[in-house]
């Protein structure tokens, strides 16, 4: 889905938010093609100075230094440079003609006398891998690698670079995201200079990478190279802010170097290390294999390995939506949290404003720290067309109507979606004029936002109660739900969100689930689905049921099968501890793939605000119960429930009665709260 | 499957592959000598030796050399790498990726975890992107869920921390620890 034309026009100040960088690119590019019309010595405009300064981490504090800027095709295998400013030269000792026209790879045999300490400060790394793909890139390490070599016969980085940072840079580069970081550099003289950078990658209107911006603020660097020993690199973010004034560059040497006999694997780079092998282990295992050896707790313990770890074991998606949450607790301690379940409480917060008219049968869903109200049945059946909003970063969040430009005709009993991080997606539900089956979506931090309808392919056939589910961060999918005739369904499709014109398509499967309504689909492992209890047909009659099936959509011929859930009967339990079958239930999918049921209605005198775990990744998957303090909510339904953060379940209207009190909620949070740290 | 004609990298890979153009075919393949640092002297196909980015831009630095000196890679994982590399060439010329996934997912079941664990600085220092990937998964797949000991004792690694600080570790990561796999 291309973004709309005009917001390529967006403030500089967009550039903060997250889900922000394609706009803020389309920005560099137009500054930049006025730069060039200016001409190579034109002093730098006040506008670029402005685009170094950073609030979020105090990377470019040194605003007053002049900005070196280079620019490189990335459309060309070979990345040439096109362009460099005046200040790159002067600071670095190198003339336009000797960096114009030649590509990054000829170029380093020009400058072998660089060298570069990454020291790195990592901005949160924002999700745009939606919109962009370019096999070019990667190939393409670091438009300054030729800056990493200092001997001019070296083949290998000088050791001064921290490997972490180069791999992050591959990695941002690869996938299209911008990288900001700080290394130590060399003037074509040898003099060092500490480089604070931004490389930002710029996309035509297809998402395609275009050029490769870099931007550097130079300023000077104190360090004595005849006293470095390898490994040295930083050990921690905060650590390394400390330090900054005063660089040691001695600090981090490590036993590694004054063994004489060391195995194989740890003659390798700590980037090979980090990158290659801990990054394909699950985060328990680097948190034990951190008690291997010095070098590898070293290496374990950086935080930037641990997300890199996280990200790998739980996706993208996952860890982009806790990237907030996790500022202060680490992933370190999130991954163990999230693991062992131990901070796992109930707590209630009240919020500010107001969800008016009143009404139920809503859907929320959560989009980055949002939380998004769609619809719902107002009074006398009325279907409500409106959008709220409930920003949990604020210090005090509140309901908030948002205009928006159109609405989708009012609906109750539909699914709302969020998918690309600040997008959401309305499908079908009970409308004025009977059962819909139309699709709208709206980007939340669009600064008109509007409700825009998508048709193409064959839709769903008219329905309600139905479930949703976004996988991959991009594709919906839609199940089961009942049509106008009250004939339950069985059928699922997807909406791939990712193309200029999304078509739904059923995804043909030879067996499927029991027709129903009311269910759960949960997403696990990035393209498996969950589909957990509802309404069932069984024979001529609709129960309640207490059935799991899973779904891959990755294969070939994806198909329904049902899992086999065995209840698991710890020491001294009684009772089997299989989830007693319901419907429109809370499930929310865990980072490391587990899934937790509560809430819904229940069959027989069975409390809803028991929580049951599942792991449907393992070989004989089983239901744990998990106890967990604090104050449940008496009901909990599941399109009013969402998870904000990854780690915040949200549950509207936890009390019983008539009115719905939407400034109550209930909070069952999977991981601890920064701000509860003790 | 596409086929080699549409391959978006085809123009890279035809300069390293035969049969080569016409005018080419006269001549014999040549050959390239690689030397490991325990002096075993191996003879490769160029083809072979240019999937080794280290090695090829050894010789786009000096194109005369006759023998490349391996001073950081022993025999038995060269020749193990070179037997996989011989492969990923054949998968070049004739594009079948599930043939490939099948060949690479044998080569290291067969391996040892000593021959796996030698081959990765080896495929590290040459370069060899793939092989790389192949053997960082395949060892990263035998540690999974092991005991620390268990790791140590793949890798060869020595325990270089005080019993008193081993402690400390166990009891901050004490919930890594449980349920793993019996060494």
């Amino acid at each position: 889905m291309s973004k709309p034309q005009e917001e390529k026009y967006e403030e500089e100040e967009e550039f903060q938010s997250s889900g922000k960088r394609l706009k803020c690119a389309k920005s560099f590019k137009e500054k930049r093609e006025e730069e060039e019309e200016d001409g190579e010595e034109e002093e730098e405009t006040e506008g670029e100075v402005s685009l170094m300064e950073d609030t979020r981490g105090g990377l470019f504090f040194y605003p007053t230094n002049p900005t070196s800027f280079v620019v490189s095709d990335a459309l060309e295998l070979d990345f040439p440079i096109i362009y460099v400013n005046k200040v790159f030269q002067i600071l670095t000792g190198y003339q336009a003609h000797e960096v114009l026209g030649r590509n990054w790879f000829d170029f380093k045999a020009l400058a072998y006398n660089f060298s570069v300490e990454l020291s790195y400060w990592f901005s949160e790394v924002d999700l745009l891998a939606p919109y962009l793909t370019n096999s070019h890139l990667a190939d393409f390490v670091f438009p300054c690698r030729f800056l990493q070599n200092r001997d001019p016969r070296a083949q290998r980085r000088h050791p001064l670079v921290d490997p972490v940072v180069v791999s992050e840079i591959r990695r941002c580069l690869e996938e299209g995201m911008e990288f900001q970081g700080e290394l130590l550099n060399f003037r074509k003289d040898g003099t060092p200079l500490v480089n604070r950078f931004r490389l930002v990658p710029i996309h035509d209107d297809d998402g395609i990478i275009t050029h490769i911006i870099g931007i550097q603020v130079f300023s000077e660097a104190k360090i004595d190279l005849n006293h470095v020993s390898y490994p040295v690199f930083k050990e921690t973010c905060s650590q390394r802010s400390d330090q900054s004034a005063n660089y040691s560059p001695c600090r981090g040497q490590s036993t590694f170097s004054k063994l004489p006999e060391i195995c194989g694997i740890l003659q390798l780079s700590d980037e090979v290390l980090a990158h290659n092998i801990l990054s394909r282990l699950t985060p328990r295992d680097v948190a034990s294999i951190g008690s291997v050896c010095r070098r590898i707790r070293q290496l374990t313990k950086n935080d930037h390995v641990r997300k890199m770890v996280c990200q790998n074991a739980w996706g993208r998606e996952v860890t982009g939506a806790m990237e907030l949450m996790t500022k202060r607790l680490g992933w370190g301690r999130l991954a163990r949290e999230l693991t062992t379940l131990e901070a796992v409480c109930w707590r209630k917060l009240t919020v500010g404003g107001a969800v008016e008219p009143s009404r139920c049968n809503f859907s929320a869903c959560a989009a980055g720290n949002k939380l998004v109200l769609f619809g719902g049945e107002g009074v006398n059946m009325q279907p409500m067309d409106d959008t709220f909003v409930l920003d949990l970063d604020a210090a005090n969040p509140e309901w908030q109507r948002i205009s928006v430009k159109s609405s989708p005709p009012g609906r109750w009993g539909h699914s709302l979606s969020c998918f690309n991080g600040s997008w959401l997606v309305v499908f079908g539900g009970c409308g004025g004029q009977g059962f819909l089956n139309d699709t709208f979506v709206l980007d939340l931090d669009a600064k008109q936002p509007a409700w825009k309808e998508i048709s193409g392919g064959t839709p769903p056939l008219p329905r309600s109660w139905h479930s949703s589910c976004t996988i991959e961060g991009s594709k919906l999918v839609v199940s089961g739900g009942c049509t106008d005739a009250g004939v339950l369904l069985s059928d699922t499709y997807l909406l791939d969100l990712t193309t200029e014109k999304p078509m739904w398509r059923e995804i043909p499967t030879s067996w499927a689930p029991p027709s129903c309504l009311g269910h759960s689909l949960s997403v696990y492992d990035r393209t498996k689905i969950l589909m957990f209890g509802g309404l069932a047909k069984s024979g001529h009659l609709q129960l309640r049921s207490g059935e799991a099936y899973t779904i891959d959509l990755e294969d070939e011929e994806p198909h329904w099968r049902q899992l086999e859930c065995s209840a698991l009967t710890g020491i001294g339990s009684q009772s089997s501890v299989v989830p007693p079958p319901r419907l429109d239930h809370v499930a929310v999918s865990m980072p490391c793939g587990r899934i937790l049921i509560f809430g819904g209605s229940v069959a027989g005198l069975h409390s809803p605000s028991q929580l049951f775990l599942l792991d449907p990744a393992e070989e004989k998957p089983s239901w744990r119960i998990l106890n967990v303090p604090g104050q449940p909510p008496k009901v909990a339904w599941g399109h009013s429930t969402c998870v904000v953060g990854g780690t915040r379940v949200l549950v509207l209207g936890g009390h019983t009665g008539e009115e719905w009190i939407l400034n109550e909620v209930h909070e069952l949070c999977l991981a601890s709260r920064q701000d509860s740290e003790p | 499957m596409s086929s080699s004609t549409d391959s978006p990298t085809l123009t890279t890979e035809t300069t390293q592959l035969s049969p080569q153009p016409d005018t080419e075919t006269a001549k014999p393949t040549k050959k390239i000598t690689l030397k490991s640092s325990d002096n075993q002297i191996f003879e490769v196909e160029e083809s072979v030796a240019m999937e080794f980015a280290t090695v090829k831009s050894f010789f786009e630095d000096s194109p005369s050399t006759d023998t490349v000196p391996l001073p950081n890679v022993t025999a038995k994982p060269l020749s193990q790498v070179i037997e996989f590399c011989k492969e990923q060439i054949k998968f070049k010329a004739n594009p079948d990726e599930a043939q490939k996934k099948k060949y690479n997912a044998e080569f290291v079941t067969e391996k040892s975890d000593k021959d796996l664990v030698d081959m990765i600085p080896v495929a590290n220092y040459l370069e060899i992107k793939d092989l790389l990937d192949v053997l960082n998964q395949a060892v990263a797949d035998r540690i999974e869920n092991k005991s620390v000991e268990y790791v140590r004792s793949f890798f060869g690694i020595d325990n270089d921390f005080t019993a008193e600080e081993e402690a400390a570790l166990r009891r901050e990561h004490a919930w890594a620890y449980e349920g793993v796999d019996e060494d």
